[in-house]
């Protein structure tokens, strides 16, 4: 009965996922254009704060920031793709009949997860070709310990659908991601470890970037590439936290989502966004 | 009617039409003042954890990093209005079916092109002494207030300037048919390779080669030289304001006939209703 449930759960994400990598095919040349921009202003934005360093725009340096900038891309994307197609169905009025279907909202943030880690991947490229043309410097890879960046990577898939989820939750139980998104935002850029590691953080931006998952992410996969990686807590640690926080967001996420579904099948059709 | 007065009839229909959208979008005017301090302090703040203001400072000949990143913020703002506004009516125009209308006008569309960022303009210069003006006096005193009324005559020339590039731009996405996403992606692109925030001259060859055919750099340079240095060299300083006086009389006009030729081929081709 549970494995009937789960390949049941496997097929309708699978089908989802090929649906909207098929429209998000049809719509391939505006999301080239998308895409092509996050990438620019990436680097417009982030490109300057080498200009800090007190060695140069060293190719450690371009390391860093790129691994800030995938870290931003995808949580951006797992928002963008995301926690917005359900706010389009809710829009379309097509979220009623998902979840007639079987379909749970999870399994909508879920099935775009795909697509948006591609996307940031691409985009992330893009500002590696983008930083490499304007200040002539390669990024640097010194070394590839594969225990910290598998977990690098399982942590960045997590944590991209966590932050899509809960991201989501607020737009069907609140109508809006206005706050709790700019809330999110600023925490990220500053205190989530993608573009400063923890360790160079004073204690209580330092204490809450630790608490949240995207420091241990961020510090596992600049770890895993660069030697001279300030980090905040022990390596043999960070293999660990840097898929389990991440995981127990994800868990998070999907709880809140499952509690949203409950709200909108108490309170009946989804009035959110319509006129 | 005289091209002046004609002129002049679209810069009062502009400006009515945006001071009563400012009237429904007041928060605009709060947001649009922040921003550039927010950019600031955010670069300033992972610039200051990676490294230091006097590396960048050292980088940069003496460049004040706060006044550097806030006129830097401010020249993006005034730079991607002034874009929007000229090739946003292009687009407009063609989103809500009146394209073809419009263009078939007997009215001077190079004329209502160029008249269309001048509230904005205005706007947004005196949002540049809103921007700056606090923190340089704060930073250096009273006396370089006078350094900043030059830099926003600096900022006015070389909004007008990058109109005439702008309509360029606005011609290629009229010939190409080209949609909001084509637009939002050469934005950052034209303000990167212009070195808004990351210095022209810092860039590879070919690069700065490209940057020095866009006004936009030269004012950057300008408004950079006089804003963000004590002491600027008045020979370097003289040549740039020199050379954004060149390149808005070669815009201009070379913005309005390009614009003109592709908007003929837009028409010739059989306007939107075309196949492309």
């Amino acid at each position: 009965m549970r494995r009937g449930v789960l390949v049941q759960r496997i097929k309708i994400v699978t089908y989802l996922t090929l649906l909207y990598a098929l429209e998000f095919y049809r719509t391939a040349k505006v999301m080239l254009h998308f895409l092509v921009s996050e990438g620019i202003w990436g680097a417009l934005l982030l490109l300057p704060i080498t200009l800090f360093s007190e060695r140069g725009i060293t190719s450690s340096a371009i390391t860093h920031i790129t691994v800030g900038y995938l870290m931003l891309s995808v949580l951006g994307a797992a928002v963008w793709i995301g926690s917005f197609e359900v706010r389009r169905s809710i829009q379309l009025g097509t979220l009623e009949n998902f979840m007639l279907c079987g379909a749970h909202l999870y399994d909508i943030v879920l099935s775009q997860m795909p697509i948006a880690m591609l996307f940031a991947t691409a985009t992330t490229a893009l500002f590696v070709a983008v930083a490499y043309a304007v200040t002539g410097t390669a990024p640097a890879v010194d070394r590839v310990d594969l225990p910290h960046l598998l977990a690098g990577v399982v942590g960045l898939v997590l944590i991209a659908y966590g932050y899509a989820a809960v991201i989501a939750y607020s737009l069907t139980t609140q109508g809006s991601a206005g706050p709790i998104l700019e809330l999110l935002n600023w925490v990220l850029a500053v205190a989530s470890g993608a573009l400063i590691p923890a360790a160079l953080l004073p204690q209580p931006i330092k204490t809450l970037a630790l608490a949240l998952p995207f420091a241990h992410v961020a510090d596992s996969l600049r770890y895993a590439l660069l030697e001279d990686t300030p980090l905040a807590i022990n390596p043999s640690t960070l293999v660990y936290t840097a898929i389990a926080l991440p995981a127990a967001y994800a868990l998070l996420g999907t709880l809140a989502l499952v509690a949203a579904e409950h709200k909108i099948l108490k309170e009946g059709v989804i009035e959110l966004y319509r006129g | 009617m005289s091209l002046l007065e004609e002129f002049s009839r679209y810069v009062s229909a502009e400006f009515l039409l945006f001071i009563r959208s400012l009237q429904s979008h007041k928060s605009v005017f709060v947001a649009v003042i922040l921003w550039p301090y927010m950019l600031t302090l955010f670069i300033l703040l992972l610039g200051t954890f990676i490294g230091s203001p006097q590396a960048f400072s050292r980088r940069l000949g003496g460049v004040d990093p706060v006044l550097y990143f806030l006129s830097s913020s401010a020249v993006l703002m005034i730079s991607l209005v002034v874009m929007d506004d000229v090739c946003s009516k292009v687009l407009w125009d063609r989103e809500l079916g009146t394209l073809d209308y419009v263009l078939s006008s007997v009215k001077s569309r190079v004329l209502y092109l160029l008249a269309v960022p001048v509230p904005h303009m205005t706007f947004s210069s005196l949002l540049f002494t809103a921007t700056v003006a606090p923190a340089l006096v704060l930073l250096k005193g009273v006396v370089h207030g006078v350094k900043l009324l030059f830099a926003i005559a600096v900022a006015a020339l070389g909004a007008i300037a990058f109109a005439g590039f702008s309509m360029i731009i606005a011609g290629i996405v009229l010939a190409l048919r080209e949609s909001w996403s084509f637009l939002s992606m050469l934005r950052p692109l034209i303000m990167l390779v212009s070195g808004i925030y990351y210095p022209a001259y810092l860039m590879p060859l070919v690069l700065r080669a490209i940057a020095y055919t866009i006004p936009l750099t030269y004012t950057v340079d300008v408004i950079r030289l006089s804003v963000a240095l004590e002491t600027p060299e008045s020979r370097i300083f003289l040549t740039a304001i020199a050379a954004l006086i060149v390149m808005t009389l070669v815009y201009t006009p070379l913005g309005a006939s390009v614009y003109s030729k592709l908007e003929r081929r837009f028409l010739e081709e059989g306007g939107s209703g075309a196949a492309h």
